[in-house]
């Protein structure tokens, strides 16, 4: 199916303890890095994590606003044509 | 001269457009006041009027016909594309258009048209074979990183798709595979297309398009091959095939049915201003925690300098103390010691044997106050005063029994004499005498018998008698 970032799992643990790359991280699909960021954003309102955690997430967080928004940019259009094969 | 001899010659035989229209419609009126023809309908329309266009054909020919909104009103069956019908009507060329068409006044429904029955008959095998089930389907990417079109390169689909993809994410990267649409093969040119795009790997996403058409144009969507193609893309298939009202099999075997291609492009094309808001409410609520955080950290910043200078005071304190210790345990001598201690016991001793003393004081004061007290709670003048009331109570009691004792005398002299005035010996003395028998006073004559003694007692001495007789009065 999409098989962007099929092979990428990446989970909020994994990003906040820096098991996953700021490579892996700028590879997430948007739908990814969106989840990720909703995940950032919830725990750190939740207030439940200790707060050198949430400072953490928060960094993390920014990251991926840069990142999403990276992916948001662009105005060319880009139409292809499949060449025959 | 001949020329123009045939110009006005040809002016005469000539009919204008419209005389010749109007004549042919005369022809066609005598002819043909009512036509009766049967076929199968394809592209209808039922226009705003009310009046209903649509074309019926079968394998050689086709009529253009128009039915009237009166006329559309008094239908008893909805006329679709597909389906075989028999209509009365007259033949007609509308003037304006030069078209040829029927105005047809009756319609009924014939039976399923040819192609109806193929579509229905696919339909259901298809279905059976699970090409159309539910839980095949598959959602589509939140934001494909490139969508695929299959889609003819000509008419006004592609650059359709084209602009509201622009229009919803500039970025889109699209692939384009073309594809004829219809005709001869195209069914065929439309799968193999589909499969080709997929083997790709370019595209996360394909959408299969065509605009709107008849049933027959539409028909290639309808066919097996393309059902199958769409069923075995590895990446969600979104049909935008036609118009809303049209659907094929390639609508059903999709993943996600649009209603048109515009309308699939909307679907797999995220709004990138959507996106960007979502990203901007995340990014604002995390704002929101840091806004919560910064302050957070200056007041631990604040608190930690109020600790150092509270530590650092204490600190400072401390060592104070521990110097002004020092300097008084350097000044202290043990004998001085001593000699303070003694000074203490003594001055304790002396305060103890003060103390006794003063409780002995206390008490001599206290038993003389209670004398003095107790003398003064019965004073002699008290007692004087006592006394004298006593000795008039004891005078006035002497008086008292005095006066009870001689009004004793006078009554016991007085009662004397009345007792004295009752002695018998006064009644004797009076000349009375009392006579006794056996020595009891005699009161009745029936106490006496004859020859009873009689002791009869006068004043000076006994009388002695005895009875011999009695009598009752005198």
């Amino acid at each position: 199916m999409a098989k962007a970032g099929k092979d990428v799992t990446v989970t909020l643990e994994g990003l906040l303890s820096g098991d996953i790359s700021a490579a892996q991280v700028s590879e997430l699909s948007f739908e990814q890095a969106l989840k990720l960021l909703e995940e950032v954003v919830v725990s750190v309102e939740s207030g439940s994590l200790p707060l050198d955690r949430a400072i953490g997430s928060y960094e993390k967080g920014t990251h991926l606003i840069q990142q999403l928004r990276k992916l948001l940019s662009g105005a060319e259009e880009k139409l292809r044509v499949l060449n025959q094969a | 001269m001949q020329k123009s001899a045939t110009t006005s010659q040809a002016a005469d035989l000539y009919l204008s457009v419209t005389d010749a229209t109007r004549i042919i419609n005369d022809i066609f009126e005598v002819q043909f006041p009512q036509l009766l023809f049967h076929g199968e309908i394809s592209q209808i329309t039922y226009a705003q009027s009310g009046h209903l266009y649509f074309t019926v054909k079968d394998q050689g020919a086709q009529l253009s016909c128009v039915m009237w909104a009166g006329m559309v009103r008094m239908l008893k069956c909805k006329p679709v594309a597909g389906m075989a019908v028999r209509c009365h009507g007259r033949p007609n060329v509308y003037a304006q258009s030069g078209r040829f068409q029927i105005v047809v006044n009756r319609l009924l429904e014939d039976g399923e048209g040819e192609l109806q029955r193929q579509f229905l008959e696919l339909k259901d095998k298809l279905q059976r074979e699970g090409f159309f089930s539910a839980e095949r389907k598959r959602p589509l990417p939140f934001l494909p990183k490139a969508v695929g079109l299959v889609t003819s390169k000509s008419g006004a689909v592609l650059h359709d798709m084209m602009v509201k993809i622009r229009e919803r994410y500039p970025a889109m990267v699209v692939y384009l595979a073309e594809t004829r649409v219809q005709g001869d093969g195209a069914a065929q040119e439309i799968a193999a297309t589909i499969r080709r795009l997929d083997e790709s790997k370019l595209v996360d996403v394909i959408i299969v398009a065509r605009g709107g058409g008849s049933l027959e144009d539409l028909w290639a969507f309808n066919e097996e091959a393309v059902v199958k193609a769409v069923f075995a893309a590895s990446v969600p298939v979104v049909s935008g095939v036609g118009h809303e009202t049209d659907t094929t099999l390639c609508d059903l075997a999709a993943d996600v049915r649009a209603p048109t291609p515009t309308a699939a492009a909307e679907m797999v094309v995220p709004k990138v201003t959507d996106l960007l808001q979502r990203v901007s409410e995340f990014e604002r609520r995390l704002r929101d925690f840091d806004r919560w955080l910064q302050p957070m950290i200056q007041r631990i910043d604040e608190l930690s300098l109020r600790l150092d200078a509270r530590a650092l005071a204490i600190v400072a304190e401390g060592k104070l103390r521990i110097k002004a210790a020092e300097a008084k345990l350097a000044s202290i001598r043990p004998d001085k010691v001593i000699e303070l201690l003694r000074g203490k016991i003594e001055l304790f001793h002396g305060r103890l044997f003060r103390t006794g003393m003063a409780s002995v004081d206390r008490l001599n004061t206290m038993v003389s106050q209670f004398r003095e007290r107790l003398r003064r709670a019965i004073p002699t003048e008290k007692t004087e005063k006592l006394r004298a009331t006593v000795d008039t109570l004891e005078g006035r009691l002497l008086v008292g029994a005095k006066r009870g004792v001689e009004d004793a005398k006078g009554q016991v002299t007085s009662l004397g004499l009345r007792l004295d005035s009752l002695n018998p010996k006064k009644v004797l003395e009076r000349g009375y005498s009392i006579v006794r028998v056996g020595g009891e006073p005699v009161r009745s004559i029936t106490e006496t018998s004859d020859g009873d003694a009689l002791e009869i007692q006068v004043v000076d001495g006994l009388v002695l008698g005895t009875v011999t007789g009695r009598s009752k009065e005198k």
